[in-house]
């Protein structure tokens, strides 16, 4: 099988890491720990969170349709469904997958008919705060991680979408997401001391849903009215991006100084001028590097797939003649190339 | 199948936790290792990572630059010099393919000359109007690229080809050229492509199969076509409609099946394993719903027993999926 960029990302298998003398006792450890329900890989997460959405929403749709149409008592069969379906999740043992699966999606309906009912009673700061307490009361009442990646989601767009309801002002988006991004660059950065701590178990979700809520936050910086506010985004992306930069090369004994220094630069600075009207790209890029350096490829996957779209939506909002847009492309491709020039020894085989 | 062994799986945090809980690391060691699977890539594999992104996005815009360029179909430029410019352009992309083939920046360029291919084609096109239906030049390029993508089987390249292949069989039946009368039958042949490289991957012996991606990206699309089917077959096929692709019902099943590991060698591979429960899922619960609104009228409880069968499919796929993960599956 070819190697991948993919590939590259692959972690060491335990059985690389762990000593001869020790194999045995960590395998009887790993095998219990596997019986108990273990890791559920990617897919499975998906699959489950996909399925939560889905029942949740038809949840929802079935309480209306059947009555529930009032905001107090909306709110109250929503706060009860949180509850039931927080406690049946607390309790459920780690084989209990349909218990899970409905536990999971009577709370995410719960949150769905409280956030709603409040925000459709004509108060949309309030469903904003409340989602955002929900949300954050949720990352660490519910200990799933699918849940937990919804619970990010909410505590983050709660917030920011109440405020942008209320002040229909599109720069909360931008400073929303130059203050989410900073805590986002850290949760990954910190992996290794998250893991360490008693809050391990929130780190890959928080990380995961932020990362959500970034390019859930980016997609509208292509509205007209974005504009103005993108640079204080942009910049601060950009600032990210540079610091992240500088820590990986530090780490890996690189001094500043000389034609690689100078590539770099030139790089950060077409990233900074993009980021004046398109902070997504430079959000995209972030997650890259932050994925290559913490091997998540599932982030990498989706930071390519974003910071693909983002470019095309750029160049698409471009007013600028067909000409134009050919030079500005030639102008970016031939800076990507001559960086590359500057930074690379020599060329080696795939 | 022997069982796998609980060590040769990735070393994640949440695993090294689980060892520490279980007395199987002390305090340090866990610490050591955590940092060792989580720390990045060296700073040479760092170096070549990112020559390979900055050679794709470098070599993608610079493509794109040339594609606008002749959109703009600039009317003071003589047409022997836009044919001239966009031949250059493909001459220069494959001339530096052929001179480097094994470097990273040969395949690219060769994948960067393909596409170039079809700008060149659109400004023959554009300059001789020749009336012909927009699916020829596509079929044209698709047939123009055969011989590169036998010459180097690289993934991009050959995904670039399916896409134009595909491109080709859409418009061709849109503009008539190609007459399929069912729905459900269109979405299958334009799946074809796609299901046939997929195909390929899975009979390749180990050493010589594409990257995962690629086999991932082809099967994917196989289970969205059949998904799309599956769909439409619950929604008009009993009443008659899109009768023809009912045949495709059971071929579809069976590569479902063999995907979940009915008669199938090598590992299962998980993801493509999620896309097969998904699907399974999509089209259940589309049959249900149309057993209890359309034959039951059930109404406001319909929602909720379909909302219910929603949680019992998942939990099922997610049981066997979990399942199949223990015992080796990828």
């Amino acid at each position: 099988m070819a190697e991948s960029l993919f590939d590259a990302l692959r972690r060491p298998r335990l059985v690389e890491l762990i000593p001869a003398d020790d194999a045995h006792a960590a395998r009887t450890a790993l095998a219990a720990h596997e019986a108990e329900g273990g890791e559920s890989p990617a897919p499975i997460r998906a699959l489950v969170g996909f399925g939560a959405w889905l029942a949740a929403l038809l949840l929802v749709i079935f309480a209306i349709i059947a009555g529930v149409q009032e905001a107090a008592a909306g709110t109250l069969f929503g706060l009860i469904a949180i509850g039931v379906g927080a406690a049946l999740r607390r309790n459920a043992g780690p084989g209990s997958v349909f218990r899970s699966q409905f536990a999971l999606s009577l709370s995410l309906a719960g949150h769905g008919m409280v956030i709603g009912f409040v925000t459709v009673d004509g108060d949309a700061l309030a469903g904003g705060i409340i989602a955002t307490g929900l949300g954050l009361g949720g990352l660490f009442v519910v200990p799933d991680p699918v849940h937990r990646f919804a619970s990010t989601l909410l505590a983050v767009g709660g917030l920011i979408i109440g405020l942008l309801i209320t002040t229909e002002a599109p720069a909360v988006i931008a400073v929303g997401l130059a203050l989410v991004a900073p805590i986002w660059v850290a949760v990954f950065w910190q992996e290794t001391r998250w893991q360490t701590s008693k809050w391990a178990d929130l780190q890959l979700p928080v990380g995961f849903g932020l990362s959500a809520a970034i390019a859930a936050l980016a997609i509208p910086s292509f509205m007209p009215d974005f504009s103005d506010a993108a640079p204080v985004a942009g910049l601060t992306l950009t600032g990210l991006l540079a610091w992240v930069g500088l820590r990986i090369a530090r780490e890996r004994g690189y001094a500043l100084g000389g034609r690689p220094t100078i590539a770099v630069g030139a790089l950060l600075v077409g990233f900074a001028w993009i980021g004046l009207s398109a902070p997504g790209v430079v959000a995209a890029a972030l997650g890259m590097v932050l994925a290559v350096e913490r091997r998540h490829p599932v982030l990498l996957g989706g930071a390519i797939v974003f910071f693909i779209g983002f470019v095309a939506a750029w160049y698409h909002q471009m007013e600028l003649t067909f000409f134009a847009k050919a030079a500005a492309l030639a102008g970016g491709g031939l800076l990507f190339l001559l960086a590359r020039l500057a930074l690379r020894p020599g060329e080696g085989a795939r | 199948m022997s069982e796998p062994d609980p060590l040769d799986t990735p070393a994640t945090a949440a695993r090294l936790r689980a060892l520490h809980r279980r007395d199987a690391l002390d305090d340090d060691r866990l610490h050591t290792l955590l940092d060792a699977a989580a720390h990045g890539p060296s700073g040479a594999e760092w170096a070549g990572l990112l020559d390979r992104a900055l050679l794709a996005i470098g070599a993608g815009l610079c493509v794109a630059a040339v594609i606008y360029f002749f959109a703009g179909n600039w009317a003071d430029l003589p047409d022997a010099a836009k044919l001239g410019a966009a031949m250059a352009a493909v001459a220069g992309a494959a001339g530096w393919a052929l001179y480097a083939p094994e470097r990273r920046s040969g395949r690219v360029a060769l994948t960067a000359a393909a596409g170039l291919t079809g700008a060149l084609l659109a400004v023959y096109g554009q300059i001789y109007q020749t009336g012909a239906d927009a699916w020829t030049l596509f079929a044209a390029w698709s047939a123009l690229l055969v011989p590169w993508v036998l010459a180097s089987r690289d993934e991009p390249l050959i995904t670039l080809w399916l896409v134009v292949g595909t491109l080709a069989l859409a418009l061709g039946m849109d503009q008539g050229a190609l007459r399929v009368r069912d729905e459900s039958l269109r979405i299958l042949v334009i799946a074809g492509p796609a299901a046939a490289a997929w195909l390929v991957c899975e009979l390749l012996p180990e050493p010589r199969r594409p990257a995962r991606w690629f086999v991932r990206t082809a099967g994917t699309a196989v289970f969205a076509a059949l998904t799309c089917v599956g769909f439409i077959l619950t929604l008009d096929g009993f009443d008659g409609g899109d009768a023809g692709a009912w045949p495709a019902l059971l071929p579809g099943l069976g590569i479902g099946a063999w995907v979940l590991g009915l008669g199938r060698k090598r590992p299962i591979d998980l993801y493509l394993a999620s896309i097969v429960w998904l699907s399974a899922i999509i089209i259940l619960t589309t049959l249900w719903g149309r057993v209890l609104f359309d034959g039951f009228d059930a109404g406001e409880l319909g929602v909720l027993l379909i909302a219910l069968a929603v949680i019992g499919e998942v939990g099922v796929a997610a049981a066997w999926l979990r399942r199949a993960w223990q015992r080796g599956a990828r």
